[in-house]
């Protein structure tokens, strides 16, 4: 429930360097379907600067795909590199569920970013959905927003909380 | 054949393994996602560090984790090597990017240096980079505001509580049904009431009804298979409840509006106490509309899912000045609250001579009791010949009550023509097919009574032809007139039902009444007395169900602001939202409207639900008419050359491309401005334009999208959500209590 954070006055108040992830988060979530062939998965995730992409169902989490998973469908030739002088509609069979790993990663929007990057990387993770108190996702937190607020506070020469 | 000096990147920054995290940050930002190169002093590239390297090093700290203790390796290729081969070498040496070298120097001098990096995301972008079909590429756009430029759906924005038609209608035509449920249990606590006797004021402005010789998506019935759906699969909605306010709400009458007041205060975390002076919960619902209308095993789940929420509820309990009545002063002096949602309960028996005759009845009574499983005193099954005096909804639910009861001769007479009554055209077609025998454009005059006062006949008079109002389509009074010297009309009988108006009870001087009678409050519900808000029938007199639950959506507001909630901060508005981009094409020409079968006129003699429910063949097929208005097109101003191809080739004409300096006829009559794009200066060779949308004709075809040749326009399904009308934001599911489910 969002009122925990009625209860903690660090979220409440977050200092500056450790702010809520709700603050840093990317607010789109980019995401694919289990039936979304890996091509597209390869072109959401170039575009959107990702190396896992969730899977969602009726805005529900239920997992995500890893760049090397399709790295490793395209070294075993089920997906082809494209060209851009050739427009075919599909290159692949494999789809999202052939690659799906479980479970997603998720966070609470209110929950403090120290607290977020320490659940990546405890799961070795790239990426967590954040989730509203109603169980949808309304953002994300990828190693790059952490990376990006502690160079933001590093260039401000403020002290970094690890 | 990708060759990898076609696809390489220039080799980038640099960092020396000894360098700390803190120290590259700034460099890997900047060129992510190309790894740095780590490169020992002597020039010897040992290997990449990523982003990912942040990570690991937060536990220790980025001023204490240096680059050399993160790397990873970093294979080399020549420059003529295949994409292929580095993917194979990347996933095998669990690499983020390989080296590419060429050959450099002379014959002798001859040696291979590295000339750039191919990293794992520069593979991706090859692979995705012939996907054309952006159908399954979804972007969840968070509370994107759009700030209103695009226009609600025309069903949503009839609706009396603004439900998310749109959205549920596109569930089920993907066989999504709990979710389609879900969508509706939103703003609706009764679908499966409001999915059979909603007069759905939301097919009455369905777009695809505009069109001449098209009829509207059959919206009502759609919402009701998916609760039907639900229903058999024994699901129930689990409110969240907010942590308790401490503040006590008494409501009186649980019909719709104050069952929907009770359940929006309780999930926000009051004290809720229902009065209902009936020995059931349901207001009208439970006691007025006869079982052959819906499934009562339904709405019992229903009225179950909102009073576990935890609302006291105290049946048999009147509010008035009678003994033993609850007086209204006291519960203004008890609760925090009142709202006083009583209805206009009790029917109306014109003052004609007779009408005190024994077997006369109001039809608000005669349906009552029925729905207490009992027969009304006086009728004899199978003997009572019954006129009913009225032509509206009431009407036809005692008549064909009657009918069904065994009565072998039912009259309705009603002083309307019979094509301008105001009962549902189907539900009178469906009384006449097993017996109604109808008497339009009469009056009644007087009920003849033999010596013991039992009723023998009516005479009716009858009239001129009436006239109606243009705007609600009522009867002018002042147009009834009798016709001089034409002989009055008996029709023998033996019962008289009056459904010829309703009346609200008052429960006490103090509540506030209008010169109608009726109880006087705004459209929010507050009265001019102090703790006290009333809505409903009893304010606005005889509407709807969907009318009442609107009604009970805003006192809640209306209660919460006054226990003072802050009503204008950001968590409580209306909005719209950009959901996902959709390439969703549904042939919905294809297919004409149809309405659920009714059960034959043979089986229809006793209390059997007459609407049978969909296929799901059918459901589906009737929610793929739907045009989705609630798509509109996003145009991406970067891409988007202002050629005008949309323009020319939207068959609706409803979309206006504006090229500054071009002479470009503007006929759409649309001011929903979806692009706003330039090419360089337009007074040097350059062009500058917006785009205009007139969503009222855009039927969301996607021709535009198909004919675009720059691609630059897609659709994004927005959801309009209007917070004041919401129970919950998306509610949990489980299944039906074992408690419950006996």
């Amino acid at each position: 429930m969002a009122d925990r954070s009625s209860l903690d006055p660090n979220r409440l108040a977050p200092e500056a360097a450790n702010p809520a992830v709700r603050d840093v988060m990317r607010t789109e979530v980019a995401f694919c379907l289990p039936s979304t062939p890996i091509d597209a998965i390869a072109k959401l995730m170039a575009d959107n600067d990702l190396t896992e992409l969730p899977v969602l169902i009726d805005r529900r989490p239920v997992g995500y795909v890893r760049s090397r998973d399709i790295l490793d469908q395209y070294v075993e030739g089920s997906v082809e590199l494209g060209g851009s002088d050739v427009v075919r509609p599909s290159v692949t069979d494999v789809l999202a569920r052939d690659v799906l790993r479980t479970p997603p990663l998720l966070v609470d929007e209110n929950s403090l970013l120290g607290e977020a990057a320490a659940v990546l990387r405890q799961a070795g993770r790239q990426l967590a959905l954040v989730m509203h108190e109603d169980v949808r996702p309304v953002g994300m937190v990828t190693t790059r927003e952490i990376a990006a607020h502690a160079a933001e506070r590093l260039a401000a020469g403020a002290g970094l909380e690890d | 054949m990708h060759v990898l000096s076609e696809i390489m990147e220039p080799l980038g920054a640099q960092c020396d393994p000894l360098d700390t995290l803190a120290n590259i940050l700034a460099p890997l930002l900047a060129q992510h996602p190309l790894p740095l190169l780590v490169v020992r002093d002597d020039g010897e590239i040992l290997g990449s560090v990523g982003l990912e390297a942040v990570l690991p090093a937060t536990e220790r700290g980025l001023h204490r984790t240096r680059a050399g203790e993160l790397l990873r390796p970093l294979p080399r290729l020549d420059g003529g090597q295949t994409a292929l081969a580095a993917a194979r070498e990347m996933v095998d040496a669990g690499a983020g990017a390989v080296l590419i070298t060429e050959p450099v120097g002379g014959v002798f001098s001859r040696r291979s240096a590295p000339v750039g990096v191919v990293s794992e995301a520069q593979l991706l972008a090859e692979i995705g980079s012939n996907v054309v079909d952006k159908a399954p590429m979804k972007i969840l756009a968070g509370h994107r505001d759009l700030g209103f430029n695009v226009p609600v759906s025309p069903c949503q924005r009839n609706c009396p509580i603004k439900q998310d038609i749109a959205t549920y209608i596109d569930y089920v035509s993907q066989g999504r049904y709990v979710d389609s449920w879900m969508v509706i249990h939103e703003t609706n606590p009764f679908p499966s009431m409001l999915g059979r006797l909603c007069n759905h004021p939301c097919e009455t402005d369905c777009k695809r009804g505009w069109d001449p010789g098209e009829d509207p998506v059959t919206i009502r019935s759609i919402k009701r298979f998916s609760t039907d759906f639900a229903f058999k699969q024994g699901l129930w909605v689990d409110y969240k409840l907010a942590p308790a306010k401490g503040k006590r709400v008494c409501i009186v009458g649980a019909g719709p509006a104050g069952l929907t007041c009770a359940l929006d205060l309780r999930v926000q975390g009051y004290d809720v106490v229902l009065l209902e002076r009936e020995a059931k919960v349901g207001g009208l619902l439970s006691t007025s509309i006869p079982p052959f209308r819906f499934d009562h095993a339904q709405l019992q789940w229903e009225l179950d899912m909102i009073l576990a929420t935890g609302i006291d509820v105290r049946t048999n309990t009147n509010v008035g000045t009678g003994p033993g009545d609850v007086r209204l002063e006291d519960l203004i002096d008890e609760f925090d609250a009142v709202f006083l949602t009583i209805g206009m309960m009790k029917g109306r028996i014109l003052p004609v001579p007779g009408h005190d005759a024994n077997q006369v009845i109001d039809a608000m009574r005669f349906l009552r009791i029925i729905s207490y499983d009992r027969i009304p005193e006086h009728m004899v099954p199978g003997r009572t010949r019954v006129v009913c005096v009225g032509g509206g909804a009431i009407a036809t639910d005692a008549v064909q009550s009657s009918i069904k009861l065994g009565c072998p001769e039912v009259w309705m007479c009603a002083i309307e023509p019979e094509d301008r009554l105001p009962a549902f055209g189907n539900e009178l077609h469906e009384a006449k097919e097993i017996g109604l025998r109808l008497a339009c454009g009469i009056i009644v005059k007087e009920i003849h009574k033999d010596a013991s006062n039992n009723v023998t006949g009516v005479s009716f008079a009858p009239l001129e032809p009436l006239e109606f109002d243009p705007l609600t389509g009522k009867v002018i009074f002042s147009s009834v007139k009798e016709k001089p010297g034409v002989e009055r009309v008996r029709v023998d009988c033996d019962y008289v039902i009056f459904a010829s108006g309703q009346i609200m009870e008052r429960p006490s001087e103090i509540a506030p009444v209008t010169p109608r009678g009726l109880l006087s409050a705004d459209r929010g519900g507050h009265t001019s007395v102090p703790k006290l808000f009333s809505g409903g029938d009893c304010v606005q007199g005889p509407s709807f169900i969907v009318d009442a639950v609107g009604w009970g959506h805003r006192v809640a507001r209306s209660i919460r602001e006054f226990l003072g909630e802050d009503m204008e901060d950001d968590s409580f508005r209306l909005y719209q939202t950009v959901v996902e981009r959709t390439d969703d094409h549904r042939q919905s020409e294809v297919f004409a409207r149809t309405d659920p079968p009714i059960l034959e006129a043979s089986k229809r003699y006793d209390m059997s639900e007459c609407e049978l429910p969909w296929t799901d063949r059918e459901a589906i097929v009737q929610s793929i008419r739907c045009f989705q208005c609630d798509s509109v097109h996003h145009y991406d101003q970067t891409v988007c050359v202002l050629c005008g191809a949309c323009d020319d080739v939207c068959p609706e004409k409803a979309i206006d491309v504006v090229v500054f300096g071009e002479d470009r006829e503007r006929s759409s009559g649309g001011d929903t401005l979806v692009c706003e794009t330039s090419g360089g200066d337009p007074e040097s060779g350059g062009y500058a334009g917006q785009i205009f949308i007139n969503y009222d004709r855009c039927t969301n075809c996607r021709i535009c999208e198909d004919h675009c040749p720059v691609n630059c326009i897609t659709f994004e399904r927005v959801r309009f959500v209007d917070d004041l009308m919401r129970v919950s934001e998306r509610p949990a599911l489980k299944p039906i209590p074992l408690a419950v489910a006996g």
